[in-house]
């Protein structure tokens, strides 16, 4: 790691314009995670075309604030009104609710904030060093490496997406598909464009990401109105004591390390991360029986673990130009969007986007900081404003924004589609996120793909003889038949005892 | 898994079917590598098998009389979707009004629908969180961000 590429990052991050946007990053973020219904992908997408106007670095640092200003964010719900406010957020319920319960709101929230700056600040140091090493690394990658890690992504994601991993599966797919829409770039031939002149330049992500995210959400809400509960927990003492640094410091290291490898992991993310960390601290937990009753390092584990992966997530999608999640996908199509190439050599053409980045999150962290712990109590207060108001709100945006891409209509129509479509999807159980991933990474996908074959003339011995292609897909194909093993194993462990009955 | 399962099965059934079907007329392949259709054919070809297979395992599960698993959807509440129908058609209401009444009036127009006929907020809730909204998305986009935006008669 070259010092001065570190002291660039923080010239660039110190800047007043700099500054002010990670601010209203790690605000907006908080406000996003605190709102159950929106999460951070939809506050991204969203947002994004808010971002246009400034300089890729200046964009970067501010959808970066919103994206781990939102997992803090989840949290003041989760303790508070034992609604978690995004996914990740969901195992912080089991104890934060209970700790609200008897008293102790305060502290819940604190050691939130705390081990969120850790674990934030800590998985900043890893970023840092194992995204430029893997990034010079994956320079000497042709396409079939490409090929092979951007399938690992996609399945790793359809299949740890939670529900159905067919569902997961049949998403991916659909979204792979819907990439290959507008003109072939190397036939020159229309695809799936029926005549319409709108489609020869491909189908916009953010239109599909919005409509599936925010305004399928939205639909969601209208469907089913989201009704808070009165809060009814006290929100004093958020410093916590002692015993409670005792209790928690080392759930915070461990959730630190599980949530960043986890990040880092394609397709893997915060939700993952929050509930491992939760599952292995009541394993080491030496009071584990307690878990669930309100013990102070059933919050700080997973709220470490979610911190940290959010930052491991950007690891791939800095370094390799993959991206593993929702977010980190609508984040990619942002750096495109701003004339970046993603991938391994964007950290040497485009040094200051990364580098600014990694030092804008050390000052994003210390701001989240000095915003959670003495403003919880007016982050919660937010969740007094009936969500039915804040629903014409982030429609309003949502649709002046994704105009605002390439100012067509024809972009709105698609986001409204998206958003019915997305409404479908939510009651039945598809999941959007490996979709936005596909669409993103498909016609990427379908590149790396054309080129190894012509590198191979024709034949498919290419994915299987160069050792890392070969490694990756091996990982791809036992990701995608892991939970089918698992379910096997179970019925087989099921069975063995009925057998000897 | 349930009814719903297996409906939306063979619907993207449907949909991987009519991709597979378009994706035969594009060029499968060049010389010594795949064309444009290769891939089309090959992701709704595997697309249709995997939604083929989430309608197979619904049914199973129907006529085994499977308890619902955690993929199960609810049954949809007709006044909620009602709602739903009428934001959508709502919006689409919107989309074709832009071209006479300017992007920024149309979308008023939709939101003081939304909040007042749909939501059924109070007259003064609606109007402040519509007006307030197209007041700050106007302001950040058309003046801060400067983007041209369809305008109608009012000049908005």
């Amino acid at each position: 790691m070259n010092p001065d590429h570190l002291l660039l990052g923080f010239s660039l991050a110190t800047t007043p314009v700099n500054l002010l946007f990670a601010f209203l990053g790690v605000l907006l973020g908080t406000i996003i995670g605190a709102l159950p219904g929106i999460g951070p992908s939809a506050g991204v997408a969203v947002l994004l075309p808010v971002t246009f106007g400034m300089s890729p670095v200046t964009a970067m640092i501010m959808l970066a604030g919103i994206y781990y200003g939102a997992m803090y964010g989840g949290t003041i719900t989760s303790v508070l009104i034992n609604t978690p406010g995004e996914s990740a957020s969901v195992m912080t319920t089991l104890d934060g609710y209970q700790m609200a319960l008897k008293g102790r709101a305060g502290a819940a929230l604190g050691i939130a904030a705390i081990g969120s700056f850790i674990a934030g600040t800590l998985s900043v140091v890893l970023l840092m060093i194992a995204a430029p090493p893997l990034a010079e690394w994956a320079v000497g990658f042709g396409p079939p490496e490409y090929f092979a890690l951007m399938v690992l992504g996609l399945t790793t994601l359809a299949s740890l997406t939670g529900g159905s991993m067919l569902k997961g599966l049949a998403m991916a797919l659909a979204g792979l598909l819907l990439g290959t829409i507008g003109i072939d770039l190397m036939m020159g031939e229309p695809r799936y464009t029926f005549g319409m002149v709108e489609l020869y330049d491909r189908l916009d992500f953010l239109p599909v990401a919005v409509g599936l995210f925010a305004i399928g959400e939205i639909l969601y809400n209208v469907y089913r109105p989201v009704r808070f509960e009165p809060i009814k927990a006290s929100l004093s003492g958020l410093l916590p004591t002692r015993q409670d640094w005792r209790d928690s410091w080392g759930a915070i290291a461990r959730g630190t390390t599980i949530g960043f490898f986890v990040g880092v992991l394609p397709g893997a993310g915060a939700t993952i991360a929050s509930f491992l960390a939760y599952a292995t601290e009541k394993r080491v937990s030496r009071r584990s029986e307690k878990f669930g009753t309100g013990v102070i390092e059933g919050v700080a584990a997973p709220e470490a673990a979610n911190n940290a992966a959010s930052t491991g997530a950007l690891v791939p999608l800095m370094a390799l130009g993959i991206p593993g999640s929702g977010t980190t996908a609508v984040m990619l199509g942002a750096l495109t969007l701003y004339g970046l190439q993603p991938g391994p050599l964007l950290m040497s053409t485009h040094p200051e986007v990364f580098w600014g980045l990694v030092a804008s999150m050390y000052v994003g962290n210390v701001m989240l900081l000095i915003l959670n712990l003495p403003l919880a109590p007016v982050f919660a207060s937010i969740l007094r404003i009936p969500y039915s108001v804040l629903v014409p709100i982030i429609i309003g945006i949502a649709l002046f924004g994704v105009y605002s891409v390439e100012n067509s209509i024809f972009n709105v129509s698609v986001a409204v589609l998206f958003g019915g479509i997305g409404f479908v999807m939510r009651i039945y159980g598809y999941p959007p996120a490996p979709l936005v991933l596909a669409l993103v990474l498909g016609p990427m996908l379908e590149k790396a793909l054309r080129q190894s074959m012509q590198m191979s003339l024709g034949s498919l011995d290419i994915f299987f003889t160069r050792p890392v292609t070969a490694g990756i897909l091996a990982f791809a194909l036992l990701a995608l038949l892991y939970p089918f093993l698992l379910s096997l194993w179970a019925s087989r462990r099921e069975q063995a005892p009925a057998g000897s009955r | 898994m349930t009814r719903a399962d297996f409906v939306g099965g063979l619907l993207l059934s449907a949909f991987f079917g009519a991709t597979l079907w378009e994706g035969w007329s594009f060029q499968y392949g060049t010389e010594f590598a795949p064309g444009p259709g290769f891939a089309p054919v090959w992701l709704s070809a595997i697309g249709l098998c995997v939604s083929l297979l989430i309608a197979a395992h619904a049914l199973r599960a129907m006529r085994s009389g499977e308890g619902p698993d955690r993929s199960t959807a609810p049954a949809l509440e007709k006044r909620g979707a009602m709602r739903v129908v009428l934001t959508l058609l709502g919006m689409g209401a919107m989309i074709l009004l832009v071209p006479w009444l300017g992007l920024a009036v149309s979308i008023l127009l939709f939101l003081l629908y939304l909040t007042l006929v749909v939501q059924r907020h109070a007259v003064g809730v609606g109007i402040a969180a519509s007006v307030g909204t197209v007041v700050f998305v106007y302001v950040v986009f058309v003046y801060f961000l400067e983007v041209p935006v369809p305008k109608g008669p009012l000049g908005l």
